[in-house]
């Protein structure tokens, strides 16, 4: 009796494991299927485990961010209107209304108490970030660099990675690519 | 045929085209924006035909300029007579035909060009581009500043026949644009355009990366030929950095110019680092968080200048002379009135409603 008891546990527990790593994996499929229908790719960007990106709709994401610290306007450069930048802890979001919508527009890594998804962080040696970068299987994200400006493209959204003349981070940007850059 | 019958064949065409053109003309002007309320940049340019007297000072740039130095305050301080034709964002080309244009209606001793606006080295916005040019009276200045700031969808043909443009705004039309059909307010006073509100800085946004720090070779064509200008006209040519803190002046611009100025014998002054000196305090003397200076913040910086300007090239004190006095004494009223005017907004509302010259609206 018992060995049918252990058995049927064993079973079930196999049948459970077999059903848990399927649903993972669907579910991984669909978020990989997500993630492709992103324009920002691998180029996203996670903070307090809201994930979001570059172009991504401003209202549902910063409902979920919670009250920023404050507020700062100023004319924008590269849209009509202005640019609405909200200080977050360690992050600073830029948004801008493009007809009649905001849309997150710039992130930028204000401290070193925020990482990139892939763990870049300011203050890091340039070195070890790009190996970070490195592993990135993307096709189609380009890198350029320009005095210490390394600039990884996808789509139309620009991760910039600023270091300064020993190689340390001292700054970590998404924009989104308009027609000036 | 004779001559008679031929003008009697060919009248109604023509009277017939000159009631077309008179009918464009009319419905042109009427669906052009008057910028009397909201944007009042807009209405900037065309203001400047207006002034009676000739000016030793001649400033041009972007909101950097007109926000930030009040020519009142240069008269008051120094006796200095001084006019900013600066338009919202006036890219180097823009003040290069502005300039040009101004040099048709008088001969400045002082052309002093604010270098903010030299991060920009190609056509930016058609909005802006408007409230820059729509207001210019038409000479080879306009048309040159019309090629030279064209966006790839613009049509030229529009900046000379707005009705073009402006058709769709037909629906939109409101009371404003029939009050100012033909009339408009003064929004400066010698192209200073007045805020009395405060929004102290508290935090500026971190610095952005730039991919390339390196200035266009078309705004340094541009300098070139202000330069030029300058020196065909007998003008100096005065660099300046505005002490706006906001959007960042980078230190390779810094360099870029100040390398320009010293090879070209031109003078450089970068406003930034004499914000002490000046007495500029960010928490009361700006208007937007550190973007543009407010009235207070903008005599100080002018009554600097004033003094720089009189000790370093001898500007004349006009004070004196009776007919400068008069043009000036009836500006610094107007000045007074539009101070007193917003100071009362701000007790009424806790905020600027509305502040043109206008006495409908003050």
């Amino acid at each position: 009796m018992k060995k049918i008891l252990a058995l049927l546990v064993a079973f079930t527990l196999l049948t459970l494991c077999f059903c848990g790593t399927a649903f993972a994996a669907d579910e991984a499929e669909t978020e990989a299927e997500e993630e492709e229908e992103t324009v920002y790719g691998p180029l996203g960007f996670s903070y307090h485990d809201v994930d979001f990106g570059i172009l991504d709709e401003a209202e549902p994401i910063m409902e979920e961010l919670g009250e920023a610290d404050d507020l700062f306007v100023s004319a924008s450069c590269a849209y009509q209107g202005d640019d609405y930048i909200y200080y977050y802890d360690g992050i600073e979001l830029t948004t801008n209304e493009i007809d009649g919508v905001f849309y997150i527009t710039g992130i930028v890594i204000a401290d070193d108490t925020i990482k990139t998804p892939q763990g870049v962080t300011i203050g890091m040696d340039i070195n070890d970030a790009l190996k970070l970068m490195d592993e990135i299987e993307e096709e189609e994200l380009t890198v350029e660099e320009n005095r210490g400006v390394y600039s990884f493209q996808y789509g139309p959204v620009l991760l910039m990675i600023k270091a300064d003349s020993n190689g340390e981070i001292t700054a970590i940007q998404y924009t989104a690519v308009t027609e000036d850059d | 045929m004779t001559t008679k019958q031929k003008i009697k064949a060919w009248l109604p065409l023509l009277l017939c085209l000159l009631v077309l053109a008179a009918c464009v003309w009319f419905l042109g002007r009427l669906t052009q924006p008057k910028y009397m309320s909201g944007v009042l940049e807009g209405a900037m340019t065309a203001e400047y035909y207006e002034e009676k007297t000739p000016h030793d000072v001649i400033f041009i740039g972007d909101c950097e300029v007109y926000e930030n130095f009040s020519p009142v305050t240069m008269w008051r301080e120094a006796g200095i007579t001084s006019y900013i034709r600066g338009t919202a964002q006036q890219l180097i080309w823009q003040s290069y035909y502005l300039l040009e244009d101004a040099f048709r209606y008088e001969s400045p001793k002082i052309v002093v060009y604010n270098v903010q606006a030299m991060k920009y080295s190609e056509p930016q916005s058609e909005a802006y581009n408007r409230m820059a040019l729509d207001g210019m009276r038409l000479s080879s200045s306009k048309l040159g500043a019309i090629r030279a700031s064209m966006t790839e969808d613009e049509e030229w043909l529009s900046y000379l026949i707005p009705l073009l443009r402006y058709h769709s705004r037909w629906q939109e039309l409101t009371q404003e644009d029939w009050d100012y059909l033909f009339k408009r307010d003064k929004v400066t006073v010698a192209g200073y355009l007045m805020r009395a509100d405060v929004k102290p800085m508290k935090r500026l946004p971190s610095v952005p990366i730039l991919a390339d720090t390196d200035i266009g070779q078309s705004c340094w064509d541009y300098l070139g030929k202000i330069q030029a200008l300058c020196e065909q006209h007998g003008a100096r040519l005065v660099l300046i950095k505005s002490p706006s803190i906001w959007p960042h002046w980078y230190d390779e611009w810094e360099e870029q110019i100040s390398s320009y100025a010293a090879e070209h014998g031109l003078d450089y002054i970068n406003f930034l680092p004499l914000q002490e000196e000046i007495g500029i305090d960010f928490t009361t003397d700006t208007y937007d968080a550190g973007l543009h200076l407010n009235i207070y913040g903008a005599e100080k910086a002018s009554a600097y200048f004033a003094r720089l300007l009189s000790e370093r090239y001898g500007l004349t004190d006009h004070r004196d002379d009776a007919v400068l006095s008069a043009d000036w004494d009836a500006k610094c009223a107007q000045y007074d009135a539009l101070l007193a005017a917003q100071l009362q907004e701000l007790e009424e509302y806790g905020y600027l409603k509305s502040w043109t010259l206008g006495n409908d609206r003050t």
